[in-house]
């Protein structure tokens, strides 16, 4: 006990004060009542101020520009550790979709020393977890590892080695396309996956962030050497950031980290080109015929901003007003109002490239046309109305508070750092996180709903059936079926 | 009694206590206080200072399994009543509370319990326990407010099991296994009954099963215990308690014969295949020791199932297993997605080889090693969050009694030996306690149900086909934010 209060005196010394007293001192007004949200205000809400402190991590570099961040969080003798390679799909050949994922992913599947079998046995006998993924669209890929304290030294070697040394042996990589291809059945048959894949069909194009999932014939290009070459050219220490968060010791980890990595060659790497994402064409409904759903899917959007935007905080706001929680005005119309749905959200994703704003909501198939219906007025009325004081000063509580329970998590706090470096963000972007919150205003939310909502250009994405919605949608624009493989349905009403 | 009464005294001076032994890896236990007001509720208070947060979980002793026959899924529709408002607090304003005030809740249902989440900042001590004591004292419901939950609740059907591939499988299997109702209908219920619930079924299952008495409040976080417990104490102690409820029979039958059915579902793109072996009691040195044996047979990357169906035969996408604790008698579940070009029935034969070599052989050394050494990582781990610590306190205490259990879990796993898992192998998988549910891909379309076909995978069982049911958890929401 002794031993853990010393240690968090520590790590508070060296930390930073973020004052919520402008947000939490907001006034709790009597708010006006909807029919799904009564306020009586009678609960006793504290007003102090309570101040958080970001723990500080120990940062570094070894000598061959492997970068080391440790977060000292010794509550409990566990630890989590990952190497993010700054390359990912993004960086794929534009003949070898899949090279980045396919690699990560089999990392596991063999070393130089280890059958896939063998590290597999390794790895569960100590009671730990070691996995890797890289995505379609990410700029990075990332090897994971974890596990109790006391089996640091075995969990490191199998790490190491996986990142090292891997053998992509021809036989596993054969039963790794197998498996990847009944994966893609399972995921047709999801139509929340439908509906991401034509979302990001829509948004993006020819854009390589178009891409969530694999397509067959592209597993099927899939080849040990392919495989060998990728991590040849982007797993280096200088493309590398090592990130650990427990009960562990920076200069132990440290010394440590020089045994297994110190040996690891720098080299060149090609750079990720991220390529200029360009606006879809005019508004349209795209709906994908999946019988017999007795829902719809939902999904409706527009195109937003890199994560370095300085219009990131106001979309931020904007998304929680309209759609970031289950007080938010879609939740609160379509669920509580109307009964349409059992939830309905927005999200913001702001990557290096341009991401999007997207509402999405399922709703059963005779409740089709009236949830497009309130979606369109809930994007409208945010565009059309400025957010009243207290909605508006509440969503910014809530942005803020969730923010500060991350501090129960010290695997969140770690990843908001390296968030911070790979998104090349201000070295006090967390810092002074609550304080850019706390400095949007109504206005900016309308100016940012004008911009980026843009309906001429709203792309609408519905998984359903199709004998049942399509004339229902047709009142909303354009629409063009598609069948659940992703292929065009032609029929004779259906235009482009 | 006028003062609450400690029932363990525990000291207050810390959370956790870390001991290194020689040679040991460090033990943790958790050091909490416990007492019973005077209207029957049970309190648990742990003091945890590593982050400015405090954390509430309110278990209810009712479950799916406390529903009766025509009213299917109400425990469930119910949990969402709890959100619409209550004596002193509006419709939906518990939710606006706590989300604008810095904190989040939910709430879930399942056959054994209802839970009630929260987690706040730890200055908001006061208005948690407010709230959270206003909707055990009162409840404020309409006909409108019952209506949208009814709503919400059957799309929450529809987007669960409806709309998704396996779903109405996952739902028949457990109504197919079991022979007494209490575990024989879904959590979510028919659409039939949840249009059928009317407000006097809310009125009533509020004053049954929602009466301090019948539950238990855990709370872990940034707070003095002696500040907790007199805060809790003032809130809840007044709200007055009701008759105990009835109890649940939970007698099951002995099952004599295998069963087993067969779907086609049109939502699904490949076949798979659902084993569950019933007779499982909770709480008994044999449940651990099921656990230890799930470790080799089904369990991750270097289980026996994994290793021989999805890497060296490539018969299987998937493949995992676990142990459904039902209160009373539960079951273990092996659970298999058949690979493109596979077969059914040579996945149902390795999976019948490797349960004959669990009972004909003990396991490896480094299997048990896997086992102790997940459950010791896994309820270490647990005590990161302190919501995941009040859960657990307030389910033990629920279930059995005993909120020390959360002590004991990793020692009981330690005490499993090879011996036990082979007696259990023997003991509970067995082809005559065996229930077995395939679907299978429907290739024509479109026909609006699923389609029960016979289907000889293995003879020798008795088939019967019945109608649908069964999922785990429901919430209140799905959770969004990452």
């Amino acid at each position: 006990m002794k031993r853990m209060i010393s240690e968090l005196k520590r790590a508070l010394s060296a930390a930073i004060i973020v004052s919520l007293s402008t947000i939490l001192l907001a006034a709790q007004d009597p708010k006006p009542s909807s029919k799904g949200l009564v306020i009586k205000g009678k609960a006793p809400i504290s007003k102090e101020v309570l101040k958080v402190k970001l723990p500080r991590a120990f940062e570094t570099k070894l000598g061959n520009g492997m970068q080391v961040i440790v977060l000292e969080a010794p509550k409990l003798p566990t630890f989590a550790m990952q190497m993010i390679i700054q390359s990912g799909g993004l960086t794929d050949p534009e003949d070898l979709h899949g090279a980045a994922l396919s690699t990560a992913a089999s990392l596991q599947e063999g070393t130089k020393t280890r059958t896939s079998k063998q590290i597999a046995e390794q790895v569960g006998s100590l009671g730990a977890s070691l996995s890797a993924a890289s995505g379609l669209s990410s700029l990075e890929s990332r090897v994971f590892a974890s596990g109790l304290t006391d089996s640091f030294d075995q969990i490191l070697a199998l790490f190491a080695d996986v990142i090292l040394n891997p053998s992509f042996p021809a036989d596993e990589l054969k039963k790794f396309k197998t498996r990847a291809l009944g994966q893609l059945r399972l995921q047709r048959a999801q139509p929340g996956f439908l509906a991401d894949e034509m979302f990001a069909k829509v948004m993006y194009g020819s854009h390589p962030a178009a891409r969530i999932a694999l397509t067959a014939a592209d597993i099927q290009r899939l080849t040990p050497e392919a495989l060998q070459r990728f991590h040849a050219a982007h797993y280096k220490p200088n493309n590398a950031i090592f990130a650990i968060v427990g009960d562990v010791k920076p200069m132990e980890v440290l010394a440590k980290l020089e045994k297994a990595f110190g040996s690891w060659q720098r080299g060149d790497v090609p750079r990720n080109s991220i390529s200029k994402v360009s606006e879809p064409g005019g508004a349209k409904i795209f709906l994908i015929n999946r019988v017999p759903s007795v829902q719809a899917n939902l999904v409706v959007g527009n195109l937003a901003i890199e994560r370095s935007d300085p219009d990131y905080f106001a979309l931020d706001v904007m998304n929680q007003v309209i759609g970031g929680g289950v007080t938010s005005r879609l939740f609160m119309n379509l669920r509580e109002d109307k009964g349409y749905t059992y939830g309905a959200y927005t999200g913001l994703s702001a990557p290096r490239y341009r991401g999007t704003f997207r509402a999405s909501t399922e709703v059963r198939t005779d409740a089709t046309k009236g949830s497009m219906n309130e979606l369109m007025y809930e994007i409208k009325r945010i565009r059309d109305e400025k957010v009243q004081p207290e909605e508006f000063d509440r969503t910014k509580r809530t942005l803020i508070g969730a923010f500060a329970l991350q501090l129960e998590s010290p695997q969140a706090l770690l990843n908001n750092i390296v968030t911070q470096k790979l998104y090349a963000l201000p070295a006090d972007y967390w810092d002074t996180y609550t304080q850019k919150l706390a400095a949007i205003t109504p206005d900016d939310v309308q100016r940012v709903a004008r911009k980026y909502l843009d309906l001429s250009r709203l792309q609408i994405v519905a998984v359903g059936d199709a004998s049942k919605i399509a004339e229902v949608l047709r009142q909303f624009g354009i629409v063009e079926i598609y069948d659940t493989e992703g292929k065009p349905v032609r029929s004779s009403a259906e235009g482009k | 009694m006028k003062t609450p009464k400690p029932l363990l005294a525990f000291s207050l001076c810390c959370l956790l206590v870390l001991t290194a032994g020689a040679q040991q890896a460090k033990k943790i236990k958790l050091e909490f206080n416990d007492m019973k007001l005077k209207n029957g509720l049970r309190v648990l208070v742990v003091e945890d200072h590593s982050a400015p947060v405090v954390s509430v979980a309110i278990t209810y002793d009712v479950g799916s399994r406390n529903e009766r026959k025509g009213r299917t899924g109400f425990a469930h529709l119910f949990e969402h009543m709890m959100f619409t408002g209550s004596q002193n607090v509006g419709r939906n304003e518990y939710s606006l509370l706590i989300a604008s005030n810095g904190g989040r809740a939910n709430a879930t249902t399942n056959e054994n319990r209802t839970l009630y989440v929260a987690t706040v900042p730890s200055n908001q001590l006061d208005m948690i326990l407010f709230l959270e004591a206003d909707r055990m004292r009162s409840l404020d419901v309409t006909q409108e407010s019952l209506d949208a939950q009814r709503n919400a609740v059957q799309e929450e059907r529809r987007r669960e099991i409806d709309n998704q591939p396996y779903g109405k499988t996952t739902e028949m299997f457990q109504e197919f296994m079991y022979d007494n109702f209490a575990y024989r209908h879904s959590v979510f219920g028919s659409m039939d009954d949840l249009n059928a619930a009317g407000l006097q079924d809310v009125k009533d299952f509020f004053r049954t099963y929602y009466a301090p008495n019948n539950a238990v409040l855990a709370l872990v976080g940034d707070v003095r215990a002696d500040i907790a417990l007199s805060r809790i104490k003032s809130y809840f102690e007044t709200i007055p308690s009701q008759p105990s409820p009835p109890t649940v029979d939970t007698t099951e039958p002995e099952q004599t014969a295998g069963r087993r059915f067969a779907v086609e579902d049109p939502l699904a793109r490949l076949p798979r295949v659902l084993i569950g072996y019933k007779g499982i009691a909770d709480n008994t040195p044999d449940t651990f020791a099921m656990q230890v044996l799930n470790q080799a047979l089904a369990s991750g990357q270097s289980s026996r199932l994994y290793q021989r169906l999805v890497k060296e035969k490539e018969l299987a996408n998937v493949v995992f297993g676990f142990t459904n604790e039902l209160r009373g008698v539960g079951y273990y579940q092996i659970t298999a997605i058949v690979a493109p070009g596979g077969k059914v029935e040579d996945v149902a034969t390795v999976i019948d080889e490797e349960i004959r070599r669990l009972q004909r052989e003990p396991i490896a050394d480094w299997e048990l090693e896997k086992a102790k050494n997940s459950s010791r990582r896994l309820s270490i781990q647990a005590l990161q969050s302190s919501l995941g610590t009040a859960i657990r306190l307030a389910q033990y205490e629920v279930f059995y009694n005993d909120p020390n259990l959360i002590n004991a879990e990793f020692e009981r796993i330690a005490a499993v030996t090879k011996q036990d898992v082979q007696r259990v192998a023997n003991k509970y998988l067995r082809e005559t306690t065996r229930t077995v549910g395939i679907t299978l891909p429907q290739e024509k379309l479109p026909t609006p149900e699923p389609r029960r076909i016979s289907c000889d995978i293995h003879s020798g069982f008795s088939s019967r086909f019945h109608r649908t049911t069964q999922p785990r958890v429901l919430n209140f929401y799905r959770e969004t934010r990452q």
